[in-house]
């Protein structure tokens, strides 16, 4: 049985990229039957004309409202839709397409429900900055602590959601502003089986990161971290409470 | 300090009327705002319970020494203060906890909006399509 399966793209002030994403996307899955769906999430130049132009359904948020949330629109817009599997990525060009047909391999086959495309295990050099490469191990190594999941690259962005996973994300608890290592760590607690493959990744077009700054980071750090105590908390207390894990 | 020493520094008539007055002005300041829809009637309640709260403790001073006693504060107006301030602290978690809650109905209508609306632009575009080729 064929698989419907959705690209989401969220994208925020991505005119002048988003074309190109798209194209590239579609060239990668032109083996597939794809949709590819770009949240626009209230940008305010051209990025939704643009995507469309190039052939992709675009969801536009009626205002900005971050990341997470642009991602559950497009978690939402899969499951109302009937998707089976979700590949979700970037609006920047920082993700490859052309790693997508491995990525979803494992997801399509049955054998495990997420898989994340991670820089780390690639053999392409990504150049991070040194501030973010230890946000990054201190994530993984949380990961590790609490969920027992070996993940090197846990704030990867670029992943295939399966259908058992899928549910889990647009659940209510699913952090709006920044769904990442917190995410895993859920999926993980609640028996998602969850793959890391190596996957390419470029440096981003417009060279912005929506963790650039001083204070953005500094917040990353502190939400990421109380929302996996929180996470495993929750967990640990249904767990002592008799409920299902 | 002891019982007696609070007994003696309970706050004389003057500034009982004083908060009195205070709390009644602060209360018909509230009522204009509901009066006005500047406040929910449920968001006011907190302020008329602690308006309540205030004057019952201010005018009855059993209640009055016993709070400055338990709190182990020096006198009963520094006992009527740190109440003050622990009054507005449970109101502004309060009201943090609405926010929250307010934000993640409003996160989850852009949601449903913003995917109800591409439907419809998606429709209309069809429609029109539809129409241009009869």
């Amino acid at each position: 049985m064929k698989q419907k399966i959705l690209v989401i793209v969220p994208a925020y002030n991505e005119a002048g990229t988003i074309g190109n994403v798209v194209r590239d996307i579609r060239e990668a899955m032109s083996a597939f039957p794809a949709d590819i769906l770009v949240i626009d999430d209230g940008s305010s130049d051209g990025t939704a004309a643009e995507a469309r132009a190039a052939g992709a359904r675009v969801i536009s948020q009626i205002q900005n409202m971050g990341y997470g949330y642009a991602l559950r629109t497009g978690y939402q817009a899969a499951q109302s839709e009937g998707v089976d599997v979700v590949v979700q990525m970037d609006g920047d060009g920082q993700h490859a397409p052309s790693s997508i047909p491995g990525l979803m391999a494992p997801v399509l086959s049955g054998a495990c429900d997420l898989v994340i495309g991670s820089r780390t295990l690639s053999k392409t050099h990504y150049p991070m900055p040194l501030a973010r490469r230890i946000g990054q191990r201190f994530f993984s190594w949380l990961l590790y602590r609490m969920g027992n999941l070996r993940i090197h690259d846990a704030t990867s962005g670029f992943q295939v959601i399966g259908p058992a996973a899928l549910g889990r994300f647009v659940s209510a608890d699913f952090p709006g502003d920044y769904p990442d290592t917190n995410v895993l760590l859920h999926l993980r607690l609640k028996g998602i089986r969850i793959l890391e493959l190596p996957a390419e990744f470029r440096v981003s077009a417009t060279g912005k990161s929506m963790h650039s700054g001083l204070l953005k980071p500094a917040y990353y750090v502190y939400s990421m971290t109380l929302s996996m105590v929180m996470v495993y908390w929750r967990h640990w207390m249904s767990a002592k409470q008799g409920g299902r894990p | 300090m002891n019982q007696m020493e609070i007994v003696a520094n309970l706050p004389p008539l003057h500034q009982k009327l004083a908060v009195t007055v205070l709390g009644l002005v602060a209360a018909y300041w509230v009522v204009r705002q509901v009066r006005h829809n500047r406040f929910h009637e449920s968001h006011a309640l907190p302020w008329f319970l602690g308006i309540g709260a205030g004057l019952l403790i201010v005018w009855c001073n059993p209640l009055l020494v016993t709070i400055t006693s338990l709190m182990g504060v020096g006198v009963p107006a520094s006992a009527l203060l740190l109440l003050s301030l622990f009054f507005l602290f449970l109101v502004c978690a309060w009201l943090t906890s609405m926010v929250s809650g307010q934000q993640r109905t409003i996160a989850k209508l852009v949601i449903e909006i913003s995917i109800l609306k591409s439907r419809v632009e998606d429709m209309a575009a069809r429609e029109t399509g539809e129409s241009d080729d009869r």
